[in-house]
């Protein structure tokens, strides 16, 4: 009674997941004329499959939306208005960001069974582990058995490439549908920060983490570093993915701490398997990441 | 300044105009602990007599009138506590007719430690050893105006009289606080302080909690200036001050701001101490919406009173009429805001989930509850060890 609330930030976690939605339109709208208008045009695919990366981003959006309704309204039985329900949790989120780093190649039936499975068991799993982690590896592990797993479109797939770092920056390499272009990772990532909505802590530590790794690993083995560093949608997964707030850490020290331990664990497993590394990475380290935040401020004040 | 927010919704303006309440029917003086009584039940008093006394320390009558006795209806701070009932005659009579300093900066230091405690002036202590001085005039919550409007009023009066202690307690900086935002009065301030050179008027960004005593210390001194010592005052102290180096006039009145959303328009009321808070809102206030809650001093750090039978206090700078945020508390989503804003470097999240945890150094500023997405109530749990 004596702490009634009366003004609050307009911070909510419907503004929070909006605005790191938004800041990934644009790469969304890239991946849509890599992976779709482009290939269209050059008559790889039909008119149909030009739009099956946004059938992927908007069918993950929708699937999320729908898990929400599900929870809230039939288990919890919240009776708030639909764009609280939409956004009580970042289901939303999780299913549109797991839709960019995904291959464009992935099976739509097996991908949207996955998404809303795992999504919906998600719910009530009280934010353990990373989810958008499993759900990628859970797909990996499908796809790879069922006819191996790949990220070049029908066009990449035709050619050999050998690409620059020009080529990185503005997204010519293959990857996931919407998380290639880094020119536009880093304004979102930029743009996040200033707003303040990324844990950008976790994303500098874990990028400088693996960089020096693998630069170190690249003396002894003569590994491409750039090749490692941008393919395989590592800047969009440690900028994105490791950063999703539930699963992550939230003290200072801690989101340090929690980035060097998925990069060095990224780098470990990069050598036996890259595209799957960042991912048993992040659902390692969130596992860990309120030991973390404790022990390691304990640990700093002693 | 990473760790503040700036609020930037801060409601309806309020206008120059001081609203007065000076004749409420009864007045309800809360007997601080060790006070005695100075006056009997039913005798007569003029307007700032002695009514209750500690060694040196007096509490003064308001108003003229009968002496009713002692009543534990009404509360300060929901807490009920003994209060003396004066029945208002409306005569405003004083017994003594009080002189006038003229130059109150060649006061002599000891007597005017002496004369501000006697008249109860200033509240804090001014016998500590300190190297500078600091003069908030910034509000301690954003939706209150209380320090901007008696700046406004009595800029030439708050310098004079910082300019006085600066001479007397010759301290090597004295810095007047003020909000860059709070354009009027750094406008007026900036006109006249050239004549004051011993102050130092410093702006401060308009962003929250910087109003509270260590933060805004910390702002504007450094750490070997603070281990020097500072004495902290804010505006209202300078102008009781003021008064009573000019006509040793004690602490009988106040200015309030009266806010929310639950009434038709915020303003400054000048109200006399002991006034209980339903007379205000009965007499001063327009009410358009009944489902308010009474808050005292902030909507963001105040606290909201049990019933309406509170009383003006020595410590009472605003009341809001505001209804309540119906948000429902979520599940926490660790996005680590409360931490990373908290002003005193405390963990709140923390505290929450940790009984134990220490959380001594709160100040109460409310910003963790303020800024938290999922709408955690954290002032709940950050209260809870104080109490015990």
């Amino acid at each position: 009674m004596n702490n009634n609330i009366y003004v609050r930030s307009s911070k909510s976690i419907f503004s929070i997941s909006l605005t790191r939605m938004l800041f990934i339109v644009p790469m969304i709208l890239y991946g849509f004329y890599k992976n779709g208008i482009y290939l269209y045009q050059n008559n790889y695919i039909s008119l149909f499959n030009m739009f099956r990366p946004l059938i992927i981003i908007f069918g993950s959006a929708v699937i999320g939306a729908l898990i929400n309704i599900i929870y809230e309204i039939f288990i919890k039985k919240n009776k708030d208005k639909l764009i609280n329900i939409l956004f009580s949790s970042f289901t939303i989120e999780y299913a549109v960001l797991i839709a960019c780093v995904m291959s464009i190649n992935v099976n739509l039936l097996i991908y949207f069974s996955i998404l809303f499975i795992l999504l919906f068991i998600s719910k009530f799993l009280n934010n353990r582990i990373n989810i958008m982690a499993i759900i990628f590896l859970v797909i990996y592990a499908i796809s790879y058995f069922t006819g191996g797993f790949s990220f070049a479109n029908n066009y990449e797939n035709s050619k050999v490439f050998s690409y620059t770092l020009m080529d990185y920056f503005i997204g010519r390499d293959s990857g996931g549908i919407a998380s290639t272009h880094i020119i536009f990772l880093s304004l979102a990532i930029f743009g996040l920060f200033i707003t303040n909505n990324n844990k950008t802590d976790i994303t500098l530590s874990s990028i400088v983490t693996f960089v020096i790794l693998m630069t170190l690993v690249s003396v002894f083995n003569h590994v491409d570093v750039i090749k490692v560093i941008f393919n395989n949608n590592i800047p969009f997964i440690f900028s994105l993915i490791a950063t999703d707030s539930v699963t992550s850490c939230y003290t200072g020290k801690g989101m340090i701490t929690f980035g060097i331990l998925i990069g060095v664990i990224t780098a470990l497993i990069s050598i036996v398997n890259p595209i799957i590394a960042p991912y048993i990475a992040i659902a390692i380290a969130s596992l860990f990441n309120v030991l973390i935040d404790k022990y390691v401020n304990i640990l700093i004040k002693k | 300044m990473n760790n503040m927010v700036s609020i930037k919704e801060k409601g309806k303006t309020i206008d120059n105009n001081v609203v007065n309440f000076l004749n409420p029917n009864y007045l309800y003086i809360p007997i601080k602990e060790g006070y005695n009584l100075s006056v009997k039940t039913n005798s007569i008093i003029n307007k700032e007599d002695i009514l209750l006394h500690n060694n040196e320390d007096y509490i003064y009558s308001p108003v003229s009138g009968i002496v009713l006795g002692k009543t534990n209806s009404m509360k300060v701070s929901n807490n009920l506590t003994n209060c003396i009932v004066i029945e208002n005659d409306f005569k405003e009579h004083v017994k003594v007719r009080k002189f006038a300093n003229k130059y109150i900066n060649e006061i002599d230091k000891e007597k005017m430690i002496e004369q501000i405690k006697k008249y109860n002036g200033c509240l804090k202590d001014l016998n500590i050893e300190f190297k500078h001085i600091v003069i908030n005039g910034i509000d301690r919550d954003p939706y209150e105006k209380t320090y901007s409007f008696i700046i406004n009023k009595y800029n030439s009066k708050i310098l004079e009289t910082i300019d006085a202690l600066a001479t007397i307690f010759n301290p090597t900086s004295t810095v007047l606080a003020v909000n860059n935002n709070d354009s009027l009065n750094v406008i007026n301030l900036s006109n006249n302080i050239g004549t004051y050179p011993n102050i130092k008027q410093k702006l401060v960004p308009d962003i929250y909690p910087i109003g509270f005593k260590d933060v805004l210390i910390k702002n504007i001194f450094n750490k070997r200036e603070i281990n020097e010592g500072v004495l902290y005052l804010n505006v209202e102290d300078i102008y009781n001050i003021y008064n009573v180096l000019k006509r040793n006039k004690p602490i009988t009145e106040k200015l309030i701001t009266i806010g929310g959303n639950a009434i038709e328009k915020p303003f400054v009321l000048n109200v006399k101490i002991g006034t209980s808070i339903a007379d205000i809102i009965k007499n001063c206030c327009k009410v358009i919406d009944d489902k308010y809650f009474c808050v005292i001093n902030g909507l963001i750090a105040g606290r909201t009173l049990d019933s309406l039978n509170g009383v003006v206090d020595f410590d009472t700078r605003s009341i809001f009429l505001n209804t309540k945020d119906s948000e429902s508390e979520k599940k926490c989503i660790n996005c680590g805001l409360c931490n990373m804003k908290c002003p005193v470097g405390l963990n709140p999240k923390r505290i929450r989930e940790h009984k134990n945890a220490d959380r001594s150094k709160c100040i109460h500023c409310g910003l963790c509850t303020y800024i938290c997405p999922s709408k955690i109530n954290f002032k709940k749990y950050l209260e809870k060890q104080d109490r015990k």
